[in-house]
């Protein structure tokens, strides 16, 4: 049943084979140390072993590219040398910022931020992009329950309260013709994608109340899917240990040949054979995981066990070794529970079965553990015990068939030094419409309606209705608000300890848009448009904690790591100025696709997502984005710059232009400390971010969401540069701009409050359905109806 | 030991939302001639017990009695439509299958030993094995972790 892998009499040529034919994803250099690691052995390793480094080894598991040493060089620059991005310019972030109310960062499945005097928050988001790609359904099924494990596997457990997601996805009109060998369609991913995270949560009984969905032709092939979940923990049960001695014992699902390979299979390219790697395919079982939540969360309050992970990439090679990784561990895997005979040792060892846990029980408490989890009838099965040895002992019928010390497991993996290089891109510019011939004529409605409606910008109602967001019972902020509840809300709210007022607010903010121009400006937009959705709703940044997930093609091309780079410098840069610490994050590279028959290579536009937590003394503060009240001022808040590259609008003219929105986040950072004072003291009745589209779309929504019209002027906009062209004001996407409604009863004092911020008025909200917008020279720019451009919006 | 299979459907009476939205996307792949799509979902249950007993449970837990109905021992099938099965293959996980398992033991019933569910469609219209096999693969099933079956009308 087990295998010796013939590696010490291998030359190059044939390791690299037995790496690429066993799927295990290891270079050339990491083979070399493997094989010299056995040399001084003087043996062979078994399938069992290979595997278990292959796994521990993955970019998955160990994030090789963000620890690397990076030699990176930008035109004009001098060459400059990145010890590690991770700790360069995240870790260095969170560490530099100190905020006392950071509990654990980075160490856990989770970050853990405090909440009030009982509890803490946790909060992760994961990816599951390959899975999904191969089988929407199952793989973003198994994404969102893998996410809501990595909360319950957090310090000894935290109960997830709220699910989180966001989808990538490529065109929905694709043509079947131009669909790349191999793959899905667009339209057949975003259905069950959509169903999978919606059939795992509503059935968990986990409100999904935050997300986004992004089409870009280019993740036809590796549509992305980010799944987030928040938890809640008692702050006495944050912290977790393993003794020698105590028992190993796995939760909740049986074993199969699920998943087998994930970890190594989402460190490769996919190609149009993927497709047949029917193996790395994962079902979900939304029931099974609920019961593991509530035999685990009884067993934590009883301090039955000293510690816990979750099986996810690995399995129990991942779990065990990571649990056991300071004192040692022995396994004897024929005691696992499986679904079907037949399992080698090592598909037990690596299956990614769904629905599995791992904890660390102290073998006294282990009749109580087992009562509770046959009353809550979930399997609980003893296999393998922590050891002083430090090592990692595996044995399938007596017979030892891995045998690893856990220090070369963890630390002997020999850490690449990759290339980078960045060189901006020229893209043909767009010039304003507003010059030239016809323009007394010129209307900018259409472009108005064309904005709305297109993919990016228009409703997700027909997604976000299959979710429940209600269940919990302590939603403040749904994902659709207004009149007729289904604007666009900023943010969600809720209240996680019901009968308390303290609220958590959770936002995302994502542009790949600008990362064709600048990832530096894409990632600084997402960290700004995160933190403005949390400011619109009435949070402020002094408690706002983030969470990044970076989605990149091959970082082994030095022009995707110099993306990487560029990203990931300005996540220091503006986390740092914000204040806002990092508390966790993932990445997941490679999301490539190479046709195998015509060497065509491809890589999904560099795409980072930021998810901002932040916790709200007073609920009762909190604003939605839909206008109350007619006679009530629209005011901007914020600069407005002639800042198109990327945008919305350059991109339903067909341009990408090259001036990104720029980040001022000194700027910024006064802005949204005004505004969080004027909201939470209820001078704002409404507050929508400028992000997509600008000002236009953002007024539009506002205004169809409250079922009143809206007079505006744009002479009214504070500009940082001078602006003459009308289009360019009411459609470019600046950051750190937002549209606020004031009573005019509030008018003068809040002036007063926002003197030396730069704020303008622009119109007031009507009490008819009229639309219209007036350009800087009077002209009517823009003349129509809520419900036609509420009904250009729904049209999706 | 018998093996059975249960299909449950919707009444006649009762409209297949599920069969609309497949027949909007076979039109949005480009394919027309089909006038309509009906569907149901498979069990195939595995057990020691009798036909009595598969009533049970067909009314108590498989079928919604208001909206649908179910069928075993007989194929629900007509003789102009085509017919089409989809099935987990061997060895991948099926929960809702295991949940059935669950759901005829707390109804007092012994004797399951596995389920194992997929879904049929019936499609009246004009149609061939090509199209079928494009709309099997496009829409209803992942060779991944399926396989299909069809048959044609009845000459």
């Amino acid at each position: 049943m087990v295998k010796e892998i013939e590696i010490l009499t291998a030359d190059d040529a044939e390791l690299m084979r037995i790496s690429r034919e066993g799927m295990l994803s290891l270079s050339l250099n990491e083979m070399q140390t493997i094989q010299a690691h056995f040399g001084t052995l003087e043996r062979n390793p078994t399938d069992v072993e290979i595997e278990t480094i292959a796994q521990t080894w993955s970019e998955h598991c160990v994030h090789k590219t963000f620890k690397s040493t990076i030699l990176y060089s930008e035109e004009g620059k001098a060459p400059e040398q990145i010890d590690g991005l991770f700790s360069t310019f995240i870790q260095r972030a969170t560490e530099e910022i100190a905020k006392p109310w950071c509990v654990s960062v980075f160490s856990d499945n989770a970050g853990i931020i405090e909440f009030d005097e009982q509890f803490n928050l946790v909060f992760k988001v994961e990816t599951h992009n390959h899975p999904s790609a191969i089988e929407p359904y199952g793989g973003a099924g198994t994404g969102i329950g893998g996410v809501i494990r990595d909360s319950l596997g957090t310090g000894l457990g935290a109960k997830p309260i709220l699910n989180t997601d966001v989808f990538c996805f490529g065109m929905p009109d694709t043509p079947y013709t131009q669909l790349p060998k191999g793959t899905l369609h667009p339209k057949r991913v975003f259905k069950g994608v959509v169903a999978g995270v919606r059939d795992y949560g509503n059935r968990m009984g986990i409100p999904t109340a935050n997300g986004a969905i992004l089409f870009d032709a280019r993740y036809t092939a590796n549509p992305l899917v980010f799944c987030g979940n928040v938890g809640l923990i008692p702050r006495n049960r944050c912290e977790k240990s393993v003794e020698p001695g105590d028992l190993v014992v796995a939760i909740g699902g049986q074993t199969g040949r699920d998943g087998i390979h994930g970890a190594t299979f989402s460190s490769a390219e996919l190609d149009d054979t993927s497709e047949s790697l029917g193996s790395v395919v994962q079902i979900g079982n939304p029931i099974m995981e609920k019961k593991i939540v509530d035999a685990l969360l009884q067993a934590r309050d009883r301090n039955l066990y000293r510690s816990i992970t979750d099986c996810g990439a690995g399995g129990f090679s991942s779990a065990v070794g990571e649990m056991g990784e300071e004192i040692g561990a022995e396994v004897h895997l024929e005691r696992v529970s499986l679904k079907y005979e037949g399992l080698a040792p090592w598909e037990i060892w690596l299956s990614e079965a769904q629905e599995r846990m791992v904890i660390a029980v102290p073998p006294e408490n282990l009749d109580e553990l087992m009562e509770i989890c046959a009353a809550e009838v979930v399997e609980a099965t003893v296999f393998g015990t922590f050891t002083d040895t430090q090592r990692l002992q595996v044995f399938y019928e007596g017979t030892i068939v891995g045998d690893l010390e856990m220090e070369f497991l963890h630390h002997g993996l020999p850490m690449p030094v990759k290339e980078a290089v960045w060189e901006p891109p020229k893209h043909p510019d767009m010039a304003s419409r507003d010059r030239g011939i016809g323009v007394e004529n010129l209307s900018y409605t259409k472009d108005l309606e064309q904005l709305l409606a297109s993919p990016n910008i228009a409703s997700k109602e027909s997604v976000i209705r299959q979710y429940d967001h209600g269940v919990q019972g302590g939603m403040v902020i749904n994902p659709l608000v207004g009149v007729e509840n289904d604007g666009p809300s900023d943010a969600c709210v809720t209240t996680p300890v019901l009968g308390s007022r303290k609220g958590v607010i959770v936002a995302n903010g994502i542009n790949p848009k600008y990362s064709d121009v600048d990832p530096y400006l894409s990632a600084a937009a997402a960290i700004d448009e995160a933190l403005r959705n949390v400011v619109a709703v009435g949070g402020t940044l002094e408690k706002t904690a983030l969470l990044d997930n970076f989605c990149w093609g091959n970082p082994d091309k030095p022009d995707r790591l110099g993306e990487l780079v560029r990203a990931a410098r300005a996540c220091y840069d503006i986390a740092t100025a914000y204040g806002t610490p990092f508390i966790s994050g993932k990445d997941s590279l490679y999301n490539e696709y190479r046709d195998t028959t015509t060497g065509e290579q491809r890589a999904i536009p560099s795409t980072l997502l930021i998810s901002a937590i932040c916790v709200m003394p007073d609920i009762q503060n909190a604003v939605t984005m839909d206008v109350k009240t007619p006679g009530n001022f629209i005011y901007v808040v914020g600069n407005t710059y002639a800042e198109l590259g990327g945008s919305h609008y350059f991109n339903i003219h067909g341009f990408v232009g090259n001036t990104a929105p720029a980040i001022r986040p000194g700027e910024g950072k006064l802005t949204m400390e005004r505004l969080s004072a004027a909201i939470n003291r209820g001078w704002v009745r409404s507050c929508h971010d400028c992000s997509e589209g600008g000002i236009g779309v953002a007024a539009a929504e506002m205004a169809f969401a409250g079922g009143y019209g809206m007079s505006l002027r744009l002479d009214g906009i504070p500009t940082g540069e001078d602006i003459d062209a009308d289009d360019f004001l009411l459609f470019s996407e600046s950051n750190s701009r937002f549209l606020v409604e004031i009573e005019p009863q509030h008018q003068q004092t809040y002036q007063n409050h926002m003197a030396g911020i730069p704020f303008g008025c622009l119109g007031t909200v009507s009490d008819t359905s009229e639309f219209v917008i007036k350009g800087k020279s009077g002209r009517l720019i823009v003349e129509t109806s809520i419900h036609t451009l509420k009904s250009a919006w729904q049209d999706f | 030991m018998k093996n059975w299979k249960v299909e449950v459907y919707y009444k006649p009476e009762v409209p297949d939302t599920v069969g609309q939205g497949i027949l909007e996307d076979i039109t949005d792949l480009g394919i027309n001639g089909i006038d309509a799509v009906r569907t149901a979902t498979v069990y195939w249950i595995e057990g020691s017990f009798e036909a009595e007993t598969m009533d049970r449970i067909g009314t108590e837990l498989l079928a919604d009695p208001i909206t649908q109905a179910y069928a075993f021992g007989t194929d629900n099938d007509t003789d102009t439509d085509w017919t089409l099965e989809v099935q987990f293959k061997p060895g991948v996980t099926d929960a809702v299958g295991d949940s059935t398992v669950k759901g005829i033991t707390d109804l007092g019933i012994a004797g399951v030993t596995a389920v194992r569910t997929g879904n049929k469609y019936w499609f009246t219209g004009t149609l061939n094995t090509e199209v079928l096999e494009t709309i099997a693969q496009r829409l209803l099933m992942n060779e991944v972790i399926q396989t299909f079956s069809y048959q044609a009308p009845k000459p």
